[in-house]
């Protein structure tokens, strides 16, 4: 198993209360999965794919990625893992503003040592994303279609396993939504795990399965390919 | 250069964060310029006045200068300043102040001045020592002579200038320079030194071009000034009030109090500049720290999406500390070199318009002070982002891209 999360849980204290954004959450993921998690804003899903990507400590349960605990993991180790094992796609804009699409692109290459031509992965990426015409153009000049592009590029460079996104076409028209989707199918099919987590229900069409999220838990399995 | 021919260093990330943002960088590197160029100075600047101030100690040589009455400030102008001046008593009374008790060796000199047109731009001074009794001049002149000077030959001060012909006219006549001294930062660097006996022989060679001297008597065959050393356990004060209490006609200046003065307001200065540096240097780490703290709050999450990409907390804070070290090292480079366009161009006029001993440090010295400096204002970088370094490292992205949703 690729990915396994096993009684994820987060809780907080709202007004003294305790009050689980992420409660008891189980799922897993294997090589060419294509998984989307639907619910409304608010219902725990960044909180989730936070915490699975190692961004966020959980209160309970445990995240094992290629067989390790990442939360056993130190600040190196699991900086290693999400440079090179994890593609995340965070929500909104991500791209730094002082680097071209190009460099935000190859730049996850270079927080890790490794041996390889960046400059031509990265094209050869932005090729893929349809947008190689934009590698020298500065992330202010790109439209949102484009910034999410060069995110989904960047997520690929250090061939990860699982690429995890958050809410990847939130913000965009529905031609561009249905472009970047088909990109993510494409992606999966290439042997890359996919977790996507999305409020949008014309996306899950394009997942091979779906599950609902609501007040912090996972239900609502559907086989969808 | 290949526009995509670079790796994505640390250095790399540092340099295109400080190139994207101008306005922000010229900042940082004028603030650490400002405080380069202040270290750099002022250090140059003291450490030219303590060299002026051993050169002037070293050279002064007598503990005692017996003068004309009503002739002390003058005698002082001489000494410190070089400002040509010429005033004469009895060379009888050198024998009288030997005498007085606890001086234990004296030496007579006399001044003259040039004519302005003839060796320099200005009036310079003569002085004519005894070599049998000179205790000041000889060992000076020995550091770079070792023949002791012969009449009719000139020893010269280090601003004088030389002819090609090696040597100097005065007077309508042309004297041999035996040897320029080095420099003192005082009096001496624009007087002429000679014998006793070449000093009379000028003399007459200037009545024979038809030069008179005018003053209240003829300078051949007087003095003007009795140079005195006391007994180590002596007082010179007190030893100078004895003098000037059976001697009417003369003024005594104390070498202690002449330079005690100097140092005085030497000491002053020094720490003016040094306080000044200090206080500089502290306001530079402050709004160093305001401006690194505020830019990283500013790009929070551009710090999360590097986290999120697989930075580790180590590598945020190398950026941050990178970019400062960058600024600081553009910042000192600049500020010292432009502390270096005004302070060496301009030393005569800045150690005239102190009217203090001045003697810039040699190369060694300069090199010494320009890493002093490189390292405090370059420190002065690093060191205010220290904060902001560690405080992006222990930020949660999960919580930092959260932020106003």
């Amino acid at each position: 198993m690729l990915l396994e999360i096993k009684e994820l849980t987060k809780e907080y204290k709202r007004n003294g209360a305790p009050f689980s954004a992420v409660k008891d959450v189980r799922l897993s993921l294997d090589t060419r999965d294509f998984v989307s998690v639907i619910g409304r804003s608010g219902s725990g899903k960044t909180t989730l794919l936070s915490m699975t990507a190692g961004l966020l400590k959980p209160t309970g349960g445990s995240v094992t990625l290629e067989g390790r605990n990442i939360f056993d993991l130190k600040d190196e180790e699991l900086s290693f893992v999400r440079n090179a094992r994890v593609g995340y796609i965070p929500q909104g804009m991500s791209l730094l503003p002082n680097l071209t699409a190009l460099d935000n692109v190859r730049l996850p290459f270079y927080l890790s040592k490794r041996e390889g031509d960046a400059a031509a992965k990265a094209l050869s990426l932005l090729d893929q994303v349809g947008i190689s015409h934009l590698a020298l153009i500065y992330p202010k000049q790109l439209s949102g279609g484009e910034q999410r592009r060069v995110s989904i590029a960047r997520a690929l460079i250090n061939d990860p396993a699982i690429l995890i996104a958050d809410e990847p076409t939130g913000d965009l028209d529905a031609d561009t939504t249905a472009e970047i989707m088909k990109l993510f199918g494409r992606i999966a099919q290439n042997g890359t795990a996919i977790l996507l987590v999305t409020h949008e229900p014309d996306t899950i069409s394009y997942g091979n399965r779906v599950y609902v999220m609501n007040a912090g838990t996972l239900t609502g399995k559907t086989e969808t390919g | 250069m290949n526009k995509i021919g670079y790796s994505l260093s640390t250095g790399r990330l540092s340099w295109e964060n400080l190139r994207r943002k101008p306005f922000r960088s010229a900042c940082l590197i004028i603030v650490v310029s400002i405080l380069a160029f202040t270290l750099f100075g002022g250090s140059i600047l003291v450490s030219s006045l303590q060299n002026g101030l051993t050169s002037m100690t070293k050279r002064f040589g007598a503990d005692m200068m017996v003068v004309p009455a009503g002739n002390a400030s003058k005698a002082e102008a001489v000494l410190l300043r070089g400002e040509p001046n010429f005033f004469y008593f009895d060379e009888s009374l050198v024998t009288r102040i030997a005498q007085t008790e606890g001086i234990t060796q004296v030496s007579a000199q006399c001044f003259l001045t040039s004519l302005s047109t003839e060796c320099c731009d200005d009036l310079v001074q003569l002085i004519a020592f005894d070599p049998a009794t000179d205790f000041v001049i000889q060992p000076w002149i020995a550091e770079v002579r070792s023949a002791a000077i012969a009449d009719g030959q000139l020893v010269v001060g280090s601003r004088i200038e030389i002819n090609s012909d090696g040597s100097i006219k005065l007077f309508n006549r042309n004297y041999p320079v035996a040897a320029q001294l080095s420099r003192t930062a005082a009096g001496f660097d624009t007087s002429i030194f000679m014998t006793r006996n070449t000093m009379d022989l000028l003399i007459d060679a200037a009545h024979k071009e038809g030069y008179a001297f005018i003053a209240d008597r003829e300078p051949k065959g007087s003095i003007s000034a009795i140079l005195a050393r006391v007994d180590s356990k002596a007082d010179a004060e007190s030893i100078a009030r004895s003098i000037k209490r059976n001697n009417q006609n003369v003024d005594v200046l104390v070498s202690q109090g002449i330079l005690a003065g100097i140092t005085g307001a030497l000491q002053g200065l020094v720490v003016y500049i040094n306080s000044f540096s200090i206080i500089l240097w502290v306001v530079a780490v402050v709004i160093l720290t305001a401006v690194f703290s505020g830019s990283v709050n500013e790009r929070k999450k551009e710090f999360a999406v590097l986290r999120i990409l697989g930075a580790t907390r180590r590598k945020l804070a190398l950026i941050v500390l990178s970019e400062s070290a960058l600024a600081g090292l553009a910042g000192s480079l600049a500020g010292i070199a432009a502390a270096g366009l005004v302070v060496f161009p301009f030393s005569t006029y800045i150690g005239l318009r102190l009217g203090l001993p001045y003697i810039q440090p040699g190369f060694g010295g300069v090199l010494g002070l320009i890493l002093f400096s490189l390292v405090l204002s370059f420190a002065a970088g690093p060191l205010a982002a220290v904060y902001s370094a560690m405080r992006i490292g222990g930020a949660e992205a999960y919580f930092t891209m959260r932020e106003g949703e």
